[in-house]
């Protein structure tokens, strides 16, 4: 498992979604929030894209858009109830577990408890993910020491600054050296200081070799750390590639509202 | 690797319990109200009542055997409420990592998916145990320091094994019911709830048979009340074989109005059928969380 973790043997492709669909049943409450009469929603409704190595990949879209599921059915926490998506040439599907051997799934949410250390929650999360003693130490030194989290590892998460508890949370996340990280709407309701960290980490992390998957609604957080994008509207999939393609000679809110336009037959 | 995983989340779900002190107390309420009860005024009404009682049928001078009686009832309550309440509480944290998105975070680790609900069953019977094992030793410093330790070693071993038994049983019972809970508020409200109903249901504050009947019938469908009934027959038998020593009826009415025996529609249930009930109990609901555990699973793919 170590082999697959820190060295995926993979292709170019590292995400293959593949016609995904999701439908979710409404409740009453839900209903009534959605001022709709009909009982199922449909989340996801025939997406395919791709990833590739190394690269940062946004899915963009307005909220409901289908971002988060598509997310959680790369991340084996919900099956598609059509389609499939490949992680590292392993179907979500037949092979959740493998899948979630080279993933890392995080949200700008802190899960973290106050009185455990940053140590303690690494060694924790090492074992989840059956990270050897051995491994697990050294790669928390290189984490640690990286991200500055070296000095603060025994203190207790509750006295930490916003920003270094980020930093934990992020790392924590990435304990097993995943090849693939899966990031739900990484600034959302953070400030601007604590968004700084985590943009900072993300590019540190392509720098790495990392690919990284990232859902947004912020056309600012796509134009500076995306290598491509694929813009979701209504659970369908509007537009999907590299910025510039995406973009033409438009900014990128320019493009998305024109394309949102296109899309519903309405403006905003 | 799994077994190493299920090692971890035990441990963690087990420290971020016992590191709540104010959850720690709280899981202690029921069986603190019944000490405080029992010290305010219950105790001295009981005493009063059976020796008066005992007055009536000509035996005088039996206040201290009186009073190890009522000790030890007092304390076979706050223990069958500890074995309920304790586990209940420490269930909070499947509530918790819910709510806060963590067990997403344990879902997508790469373990097999048994070992999360596993570790919380696991991390539930060992803070019912632990929390268990050291009101039991308050039971047992207080009986030796009020001079009430009538306990022979059968009874201290039968006290251990009504801990272990009954820790497992409710928490396969509350395990199963509290995976069913969403949100924060309504866990918490299960908790004022059966906090406050438990002591009453079990024939902690008072004894059972001063209920009507159908509440009677009603709560031998609860696995508490085997519990309590285990308990008191482990810690209130020494007592009682010195008041029969005094007065057997007398002695035969307490026990019947204790409920150390029931009398379950028409049979009667000894020690060993309260052992089976509760472990008919624990199986049946561990069965019932393999059930859900399964459906769930299929529904959701």
């Amino acid at each position: 498992m170590q082999e697959t973790m820190s060295s995926p043997i993979c292709g170019e492709e590292v995400v293959r979604a593949e016609n995904l669909r999701k439908t979710f049943t409404l409740s009453r409450k839900q209903q009534r929030l959605e001022h709709t009469s009909f009982t199922r929603k449909v989340a996801v409704d025939g997406l395919s894209f791709s990833a590739y190595r190394g690269e940062i990949y946004g899915l963009l879209g307005p909220n409901g858009a289908g971002k988060t599921t598509t997310l959680r059915i790369l991340s084996t926490l919900i099956a598609p109830d059509s389609g499939d998506a490949l992680v590292c040439g392993h179907s979500v599907l037949r092979e959740p577990q493998k899948v979630r051997d080279v993933i890392g799934f995080m949200t700008s949410e802190l899960k973290l408890e106050g009185f455990f250390t940053p140590s303690y929650l690494f060694d924790f999360f090492g074992a989840m993910h059956g990270v050897e003693k051995s491994v697990l130490a050294k790669r928390k030194g290189e984490l640690f020491e990286r991200f500055g989290i070296d000095r603060f590892a025994e203190v207790k998460v509750r006295d930490l600054s916003t920003g270094m508890l980020q930093k934990v949370s992020l790392v924590v996340a990435i304990v097993h050296d995943p090849a693939v990280i899966i990031f739900d709407e990484p600034t959302n309701g953070l400030d601007v200081l604590t968004a700084k960290v985590v943009i900072d980490f993300l590019a540190e992390l392509k720098s790495m070799g990392k690919s990284i998957l990232l859902s947004t609604h912020i056309f600012s957080l796509v134009e500076k750390l995306c290598d491509r994008v694929g813009i979701i509207i209504d659970g369908k999939m509007a537009a999907d590639g590299k910025l510039a393609d995406v973009c033409g000679e438009k900014s990128l809110e320019d493009a998305f509202f024109d394309l949102y336009k296109c899309v519903k037959g309405e403006t905003i | 690797m799994n077994g190493y995983a299920l090692l971890s989340l035990t441990r963690r779900n087990l420290k971020i319990f016992l590191k709540d002190k104010a959850n720690v107390f709280f899981s202690l309420l029921a069986p603190l109200i019944v000490l405080a009860l029992y010290v305010l005024f219950l105790g001295r009404l009981q005493e009063d009542g059976l020796l008066s009682a005992l007055e009536g049928m000509g035996v005088t001078g039996a206040e201290g055997l009186i009073s190890d009686f009522s000790d030890s009832w007092m304390l076979a309550g706050c223990m069958s409420c500890a074995c309920i309440t304790v586990p209940l509480c420490a269930c909070g944290i499947m509530i918790q990592d819910k709510t806060r998105g963590i067990s997403s975070d344990l879902f997508i680790s790469p373990v097999a998916r048994w070992v999360t609900p596993a570790a919380y069953f696991c991390s539930v019977v060992a803070a019912g145990l632990v929390i268990g094992a050291v009101v039991l030793c308050v039971c047992f410093v207080w009986l030796a320091a009020a001079g009430a330790w009538l306990l022979s070693f059968r009874d201290v071993l039968g006290c251990i094994a009504s801990l272990v038994l009954s820790v497992v049983s409710s928490s396969t019972l509350l395990v199963f019911v509290v995976g069913f809970f969403r949100s924060q508020g309504a866990f918490t409200a299960l908790n004022v709830i059966f906090g406050t109903v438990v002591g009453f249901l079990i024939g902690a504050y008072m004894p059972i048979t001063y209920f009507p009947e159908a509440i009677q019938q009603f709560t031998f469908f609860l696995p508490g009340s085997y519990t309590a009934g285990l308990f008191r027959n482990f810690m209130m038998r020494g007592p009682l074989a010195e008041i029969a020593g005094l007065s057997p009826a007398f002695a035969q009415g307490l026990e019947s109005e204790f409920s150390l025996t029931f009398d379950f529609f028409g049979a009667e249930v000894g020690i060993g059928d309260m052992f089976l009930a509760l472990a008919v109990a624990a199986v049946l609901f561990a069965a019932l969380n393999v059930l859900v555990a399964v459906l769930r699973r299929r529904k959701k793919s």
